[in-house]
């Protein structure tokens, strides 16, 4: 019984501390769950800088690229590696090639035009154009082509968009206009069957070949060998529509001075 | 058959078809395609393109790689010129007003018309012309007004321009036009935009500038703006300014220049004077002396200057640091900004000033350099003189010995130029708005190349109410039906760039020259052509100003011994006719050192700077630094720079004091918005060729109202949404574009200007400036409300 006495006690102590133990923390629960704003110290004083506020939905659509920009960036290079590879085999038909000059003509008013911009981009900041546009990229059938010409930076100069930019802006009709712009040629001249073609167009601004005869051109206009880098080493430009015409003071045969 | 002899046959079959194609030595052909060179229609950059031609329709247009301006790089208006030729809506018969509506007639009847509106009161007729006459347009329509029918009334859209520059650059150096030259920014070492937004506005230079940073050279530009815009994406300093205090940031610099001792005392003394307004202000100004500017200037403080502008000091003392460093080379370039400014004079002077205060003058790079926004405004307006104070080659008409060195050339009886100078453009319209018996003493004006009902400021004042007015006549040369055409009389279809020879004047003294290379459409003429026609028939009226004073006909041309009857229209291309008006012209150009080579020469190049000045193997040589002894030949040999038409006559320019002041009209409580008007890339003025450009209509289809983010959102106003912008002269709803192209200081809007749909100079204020009297378009005050949501759907 003495036994059983103290063995009781010794339990029931262990009971109550048990209880308390449980009580304790779930008081102590309670108290973290509980909003404890009362019991904080003063406010801390705010910044001294201000923070642009945060755009609304509606404006998401007009910030272009956020701080996190770094983040997508990344992907680029992965999404190029889809272009084929310049050692693959080309096939194209008569069709193909038609289609390719087709595609140009819509976005150019005539051959060796700027062409407009099929996408929306930043319109008050520089865009940043080369981030597809630098090397060429292909993403599921769609080709951001490399830029033809070397680097200027007021990309928006030459290029704009083919639709109205302004958020929420009602469509207007194009104005009617009769100009019909130089056709893009199909074939360079070959002196003989299996002679390499002359370049049938200027190559001003088009000096990189591989902005529309490369891996990332339209197909009706791929080169068969884009593996090889020196173009005119073969194919020979025209002086003419380079603008590299010889003229002295007395000007070509053929003019005389205005009387 | 080489490429040169196709050329040449081409050509040849070209003019026995229309009795019009020039050979010219540039053109040549290759796959049925002729190509030559013009200067671009457009701005005042003065790009050349290469036009290409297939079958007499242009069809195709490239950067000219042998012009120094561009080398072979456009803008897209550049890149798309071509197609302003051919909207559909060309404007190909001479039309009379019939009621509401404008009826066919011949060209004869029009220029009888015309003719008879002269003979019945030369006094009230008045000819208004722009920076797009080429320069002999414009000389026949000056020749005309100041010696035929000597009555003075010639003034340009260029008073809307760039009137301040002039009055800037004659208050400081004595004679009109900038001293450097676009050679400047590719040596410059910093650029100070004065209110000016190149990467939209001249492109090409911007680009010629910015490009120089992907070759690993440095360049620190800095944006002086009251607006965020895409020049301001590429500036290392943005310097938001609070509308009009752009005197104060100048003095600001100034102040720091004296007070730290870093302004440049050789230069100063050597080459520079001082000047402010007097009692009775003049252009000339008072001169005092330099411890008076320097006590006038002593009140600009940084934080006075802050205080003002809301730029803030530690920015003006970088401005001041940069301008005292004489190891680097600036450049300043500024535009409407300055121009349309009501102290617009006053600040182009002061701009002038802070260069020749810290010497950044005279030497490649450093240069204070005024751009232009039209083609010839220099060639054309400033250059042959089509002002209404003007004659060519910088002359006055208030100048009693440059009225005779006019007649003289001219071979004028003595006295027929009259001293009294005509009305400036908003005198002009207001008086041709007026009705008679209230002293609108002008009762017919003559319109070509511009359209004032969308350009003029307060357009409902100054040009609308004239509509309704009994006896008032309104002509229009155009080429499209313009807000100006549909209000006309009587409206003459014009040819346009390469339908006709032309030359211009661009931003940096360089004269440029093209050939006809197409027919315009139907019955469209040139408009040298127009005033010519109408002289002959004043002559055959027997209107007694047509004669010279050996009884000839004004314009009289021979060849051969023979009369040409080139107001004949068939005639007309008999002769180069504007060959024959340059070189009469240029012999104006000598009396300030405007010195222009034979045309053939001009046929040669891609444009030459002037002063062209014959060298002793009878070559021509431009000039590209002028006031610089190193490049300018009439600079006294010794001297360094010498201002050779100095305002006191001892070789030094003026370096002027302008207090600040506050604007004529400012934000109040009822319209407590600064307004702004200005343009965009995509669109050139008024918009009537632009316009009519898919490729530019499409990328900014319809004017907008740029809103500041906070104001947007404070009135709770969305992209899309219908705002209506009302200011106390007139009313306009405009989509609302928050922080679009470009994003305004809170508290400021803005609106381009280049849809005849919106018109925003009806709400525009025409306080202008008092010497230059060129209009402020770029601030008034307005109120905003909300009208309607978005109508379309936000893509």
């Amino acid at each position: 019984m003495t036994a059983d006495g103290s063995e009781g006690a010794a339990r029931r102590v262990a009971h109550v501390a048990a209880a308390l133990a449980l009580g304790l923390a779930f008081v102590g629960f309670l108290r973290g769950v509980r909003d404890t704003g009362l019991h904080v110290s003063a406010p801390r004083p705010a910044p001294a800088v201000s923070y642009a506020p945060a755009p609304g939905y509606a404006e998401l659509r007009q910030v272009q690229r956020g701080p996190n920009a770094r983040l997508y960036d990344a992907a680029f290079p992965a999404l190029s590696r889809d272009l084929p590879s310049a050692h693959d085999e080309v096939r194209q038909t008569k069709e193909d090639r038609e289609a390719a000059v087709g595609a140009r003509a819509r976005r150019r008013a005539y051959d060796g035009a700027p062409p407009t911009i099929p996408h929306a981009v930043d319109q008050q900041r520089q865009p940043p154009c080369l981030a597809c546009h630098g090397s060429g990229a292909k993403v599921a059938g769609k080709v951001a082509t490399r830029m033809s010409h070397a680097r200027h930076d007021n990309c928006l100069q030459c290029h704009v968009v083919d639709s109205d930019p302004r958020p929420g802006a009602p469509r207007v009709a194009a104005p009617d206009n009769g100009f019909v712009g130089l056709a893009s040629p199909t074939r360079g001249a070959r002196a003989y069957d299996g002679a390499p073609p002359t370049i049938p167009h200027s190559t001003l601004m088009r000096e990189q070949c591989g902005s529309c005869h490369g891996v990332a051109g339209l197909h009706g206009m791929r080169s068969t060998h884009a593996h090889r880098q020196s173009c005119t080493q073969c194919h020979a430009p025209s002086a003419t529509l380079d603008q590299r015409e010889i003229t002295g003071a007395a000007g070509p045969a053929g003019w005389s001075p205005v009387p | 058959m080489g490429a040169a002899t196709v050329a040449a046959s081409r050509l040849a079959e070209g003019a026995a078809k229309s009795k019009a194609r020039l050979a010219s030595p540039h053109a040549r052909e290759e796959g049925g395609v002729v190509w030559d060179k013009a200067p671009c229609r457009f701005c005042g950059t003065g790009c050349h393109v290469q036009v290409g031609v297939e079958a007499g329709r242009v069809v195709a247009i490239q950067g000219d790689q042998h012009a120094e301006v561009n080398r072979g790089l456009l803008c897209v208006k550049g890149y798309h010129v071509g197609l302003a030729l051919y909207g559909k809506d060309r404007l190909t018969k001479p039309r009379l007003r019939k009621g509401d509506e404008l009826v066919p007639i011949s060209w004869d009847d029009a220029i009888e018309i015309i003719a008879k509106r002269v003979v019945a009161n030369p006094a009230g007729f008045a000819m208004y012309g722009s920076g797009q006459w080429t320069i002999p347009e414009g000389y026949a329509a000056q020749k005309l007004m100041k010696a035929g029918i000597a009555n003075n009334q010639i003034d340009p859209n260029a008073r809307l321009c760039m009137a301040s520059a002039v009055t800037g650059f004659l208050a400081t150096y004595g004679v009109d036009e900038p001293a450097g030259c676009y050679d400047d920014l590719d040596r410059a070492d910093v650029v100070v935009l004065w209110g000016n937004n190149p990467a939209e506005m001249h492109p090409v230079l911007f680009s010629r500038l910015m490009d120089r940073r992907s070759r690993g050279e440095k360049v620190v530009l800095i944006d002086l703006t009251t607006r965020h815009t895409r020049s301001s994406a590429f500036a290392d300093h943005v310097m938001l300014f609070k509308p009009n205090t752009d005197l104060a940031v100048a003095n600001g610099i100034a102040h720091l220049l004296l007070a730290r001792g870093t302004y440049d005392k050789g230069f100063v003394e050597r080459h520079c004077a001082f000047r402010a307004l007097g009692d009775k202000p003049t252009l000339e100004g008072d001169p005092i002396s330099f411890d008076d500017y320097r006590a006038r200037m002593a009140a600009y403080t940084p934080e006075k200057v802050q205080e003002i502008s809301g730029v803030p000091a530690a920015s003006i003392r970088l401005l001041a640091d940069l301008f005292g460093d004489r190891t680097l080379r600036i450049t300043s370039l500024w535009c409407m900004g300055m121009n349309q400014h009501t102290r617009g004079t006053a600040i182009n002077a002061l701009v002038h000033g802070v260069h020749l205060l810290s010497g950044h003058f005279g030497k490649p790079g450093d240069a204070p350099t005024s751009l232009t926004g039209q083609p010839s405004a220099c060639g054309t307006v400033r250059e042959v003189g089509t002002l209404a104070h003007g004659l060519p080659g910088g002359l006055v008409v208030t100048n009693d010995a440059h009225r005779r060195e006019a007649e003289e050339i001219w071979n004028l009886p003595p006295g027929r130029i009259q001293a009294k100078p005509g009305y400036h453009t908003v005198e002009l319209w207001r008086r041709f708005s007026t009705p008679k018996e209230q002293g609108g003493d002008i009762d017919t004006i003559w319109v070509q190349v511009t359209n004032p009902a969308q350009s003029l400021p307060n357009v409902h004042a100054l040009v609308d109410a004239s509509r309704k007015l009994p006896g008032k006549f309104l002509i229009v040369s155009d080429v499209y039906p313009t807000q100006t055409v549909r209000l006309a009389d009587l409206v003459l279809p014009s040819a346009m760039w390469v339908e006709k020879n032309g030359m211009v004047g661009n931003s940096e003294r360089r004269t440029q020259q093209w050939f006809k290379m197409v027919d315009p459409p139907g019955d469209a003429r040139p408009d040298v052509w127009q005033t010519l026609a109408v002289a002959r028939k004043l002559y055959d009226l027997g209107v007694p100003g047509m004669k010279d004073k050996d009884g000839k006909f004004l314009f009289h041309l021979e060849r051969d011994g023979k009369e040409v009857r080139f107001w004949e229209y068939d005639r007309f291309h008999d002769v180069n006719v504007d060959e024959a008006l340059f070189e009469e012209y240029r012999r104006f150009t000598r009396f300030k050192h405007k010195d222009l080579a034979p045309y053939s020469e001009y046929v040669k190049a891609r444009g030459m700077r002037w002063p062209v000045v014959e060298q002793p193997d009878h070559t021509w040589r431009e000039t590209k630094f002028r006031f610089a002894e190193f490049d300018d030949p009439y600079v006294k040999k010794g001297a360094g720079v010498e201002f050779y038409h100095s305002t006191t006559k001892d070789g030094r320019a003026q370096i002027w004091f302008h207090p600040y002041e506050p604007p004529p009209e400012s934000p109040d409580a009822e319209y407590p918005f600064w307004l702004c008007t200005g343009r965009v890339v995509e669109h050139w003025h008024t918009g009537s060729m632009t316009m009519r450009i898919p490729q530019l209509h499409r990328a900014m289809p319809q004017a907008y109202v740029e809103i500041n983010r906070d104001d947007a959102r404070r009135l709770r106003i969305q992209s899309g949404d219908v705002v209506t912008l009302e200011s106390r002269r007139g009313k306009l709803d405009l989509p609302a574009w928050v922080d679009g192209r470009g994003s305004p200081v809170p508290g400021s809007v803005f609106v381009p200007f280049f849809d005849e749909t919106l018109l925003i100079n009806r709400l525009t204020l025409e306080a202008h400036d008092p010497f230059s009297k060129q209009p402020d378009y770029k601030k008034c005050a307005v109120k905003l409300t909300k009208r309607a949501p978005a109508a379309g759907k936000p893509r």
